[in-house]
């Protein structure tokens, strides 16, 4: 069949060019006088669009299958196999009729999503090492920069989030917390460390007994599941209000506040905080860091497909995503370039290494990234470093990210991205990767260079932990 | 809320595919799904269990595409009435039971298409990629692009056919 073979006025040829949004206004009249004018055509319409809505969806599910097979397959061409099998549309099905089940509005709206724009949400997740929340759809949503409403349950491992007002807050499971404004934060249960590392930031935590707002500090926060809080002062100073005082509390100093608001002191609260507070350091020890373990660390050999044979390079890349470009890069003259081009979920550049037995070990991974003003970030897209944890079958059973280079950053400008996590028991090779949270928009990029990873001995018993 | 969810999940696909096939973007037709499923939650309570399902949910689905077509004044023409709206609802609702089976041999009948045809279908299923854009890739004219989907998507839905009618007589295709 060739175009002259085409008889414009098939009905078929009519409905095809709909899908694809190519009529002109001309056209799109006709096509609903024909349909309004003939059952026939409503029915022929309706099978073409059953098949036009079902080819997207194979397409989307056969590529969460081949990520998922070539990740089982082993780790030499895997991608990440888990959150994209989240984010096929299928995912969206069972996501959607999970939430009608049990009648949680938040989980449809955790479906895939190509956003708009949006207002940007009071906290985003900023790092997290192994955690598992209560929702699935939860961990979705988050990783893709949103912010669920109401209460977030984080059943084990560590959570970092950067409010809106300046402030961070590290959250370890279990834990029950909500986001209550800008620079509030609800802890039903759990153990909470505030960071305001400017003079602008604030924070309060409120708990069942108590609100306690920095004043410029580090600080924790412990709910117990009789409701009882312990208030620790790290850094700096707080203030808590509680049923029946109000107070200043200085670095060193901690209180017990029951349920009904009654504190007294409890010093003994200090050292478990001290531990959490370095779970999420801001950034590195540097004298952490051994070799690097990356094959062309640089990032000058072109990324290729994983699921291609050829070997010219030791970075995979999702196909069509990433490419070499010539030009400004943070050391050399090329840098390796990630674009969002629609993709609902997280292109990505990544290497595997192995490592053999590293259980106990420091994992570090960092890398540089920036976005060129000729295609710079959109809103709330933003680059992420992630090391994964691969057992002796290659496959990923722990991670641990960290986003950063967010839109609101300077362009043209490189900043470095950096995680480091405890190898669980088990992990006989890292998967280092760099990903763009696209969130289905068309434009923005990220270019990226000079990537670290490394693994060194912790150091002492207050070292880096996972759990 | 179980009844609901049980009853969504024969309506989805059809409801899926009404908006798709009236929200040409695939993200906006996927944020629109996204709504009806929660309206359908919120408006659970009103469902009368004696009546279709399909059809109601239908009903919330022509709304929320109404709506949509509201917020797109500036481009008119890629809009449905109310009256065929409801026309294709009404047709899209007949289709619900057998959508199970027509992506299935929509499954096989993909597998046996290869080459150029699979790739510009790719481009513009997976990557949303329009003609234009496909057409300078490939290296062909748009006109050739429109051309090879239509071609491709009569080939399929013939396929399609073919299969069901042999899955009624009893025999494989």
């Amino acid at each position: 069949m060739s175009e002259t073979d085409i008889n414009p006025q098939d009905f078929q040829w009519l409905v095809s060019r709909h899908f694809d949004g190519e009529l002109s206004p001309d056209e799109s009249t006709e096509l609903e006088v024909r349909l309004k004018g003939d059952r026939a055509c409503v029915r022929q319409f309706a099978r073409a669009s059953l098949l036009h809505d079902q080819l997207r969806t194979m397409f989307l599910s056969n590529l969460a299958r081949e990520s998922m097979t070539a990740d089982a397959a082993g780790g030499t061409t895997g991608q990440t196999a888990l959150p994209k099998a989240r984010m096929i549309r299928a995912g969206k099905i069972v996501a959607t009729v999970a939430a009608l089940a049990i009648g949680i509005l938040v989980s449809v709206n955790l479906t895939l999503r190509s956003t708009a724009a949006t207002a940007p949400p009071l906290a985003v997740l900023n790092a997290e090492i192994a955690t598992q929340w209560s929702d699935p759809n939860v961990e979705l949503l988050l990783r893709r920069g949103d912010l669920p409403s109401g209460p977030l349950r984080l059943e084990s491992g560590v959570a970092e989030f950067a409010f809106a007002g300046g402030a961070t807050a590290v959250i370890e499971g279990p834990a029950v917390i909500e986001p209550l404004t800008r620079d509030r934060l609800s802890v039903a249960s759990g153990r909470v460390i505030g960071r305001c590392s400017t003079k602008q930031a604030r924070l309060t935590i409120v708990t069942p007994g108590a609100e306690v707002t920095d004043l410029g500090t580090e600080f924790g926060v412990a709910v117990g599941d009789d409701r009882h809080t312990q208030v620790a002062v790290i850094q700096g100073e707080v203030e808590f209000v509680a049923a029946d005082q109000s107070r200043r509390m200085k670095a060193g100093e901690a209180v017990a506040i029951d349920a009904r608001g009654r504190a007294e002191q409890a010093a003994y609260v200090i050292q478990d905080f001290s531990k959490l507070a370095r779970l999420m350091p801001g950034f590195t020890e540097p004298e952490l860091a051994d070799a690097n373990l990356l094959a062309d660390p640089e990032m000058t050999l072109a990324p290729v497909f994983y699921g291609a044979a050829e070997r010219s390079s030791p970075w995979r890349s999702t196909a069509g995503h990433v490419d070499l470009v010539s030009g400004p890069a943070h050391s050399g003259s090329v840098a390796v370039r990630i674009r969002a081009l629609g993709n609902p979920m997280w292109p990505l550049v990544w290497q595997d290494v192995r490592t053999g037995p590293i259980a106990g070990q420091v994992a570090v991974a960092s890398v540089w990234a920036m976005q060129p003003s000729q295609d710079p970030l959109t809103a709330r897209q933003n680059a992420i470093v992630k090391i994964m944890f691969l057992d002796a079958a290659g496959r990923e059973f722990a991670g641990a990210e960290r986003h950063f280079l967010r839109a609101e950053a300077p362009k043209n400008h490189w900043v470095r991205g950096q995680i480091a996590a405890l190898a669980p028991p088990g992990t006989m090779a890292l998967r280092f990767q760099v990903l763009l949270n696209a969130r289905g928009q068309k434009s923005g990029s990220l270019l990226v260079n000079d990537a670290v990873l490394s693994i060194a001995k912790p150091k002492g018993p207050d070292a880096l932990k996972m759990k | 809320m179980r009844l609901i969810a049980r009853l969504w999940t024969q309506a989805q696909p059809v409801v899926s595919a009404l908006i798709s096939s009236t929200v040409i973007d695939f993200h906006d037709a996927e944020d629109l799904l996204g709504h009806v499923a929660e309206t359908v939650v919120t408006k659970a309570c009103e469902y009368d269990p004696q009546r279709p399902f399909v059809p109601w949910a239908m009903g919330i689905a022509r709304y929320r595409i109404l709506q949509y077509f509201e917020h797109q004044r500036a481009d008119r023409h890629v809009g449905f009435d109310d009256e065929t709206l409801a026309l294709l609802a009404e047709a899209h609702a007949e289709m619900a039971e057998e959508a199970s089976a027509r992506l299935a041999a929509l499954r096989q009948c993909l597998g046996q298409l290869q080459g150029k045809s699979h790739r510009v279908l790719e481009m513009r299923y997976l990557h949303d990629h329009r003609s234009g854009w496909i057409a300078e890739k490939m290296g062909m004219t748009p006109g050739a692009v429109w051309t090879m989907l239509h071609r491709v998507r009569k080939i399929l839905a013939d396929c399609i056919e073919r299969r069901l009618a042999a899955q009624t007589q009893g025999g494989e295709p």
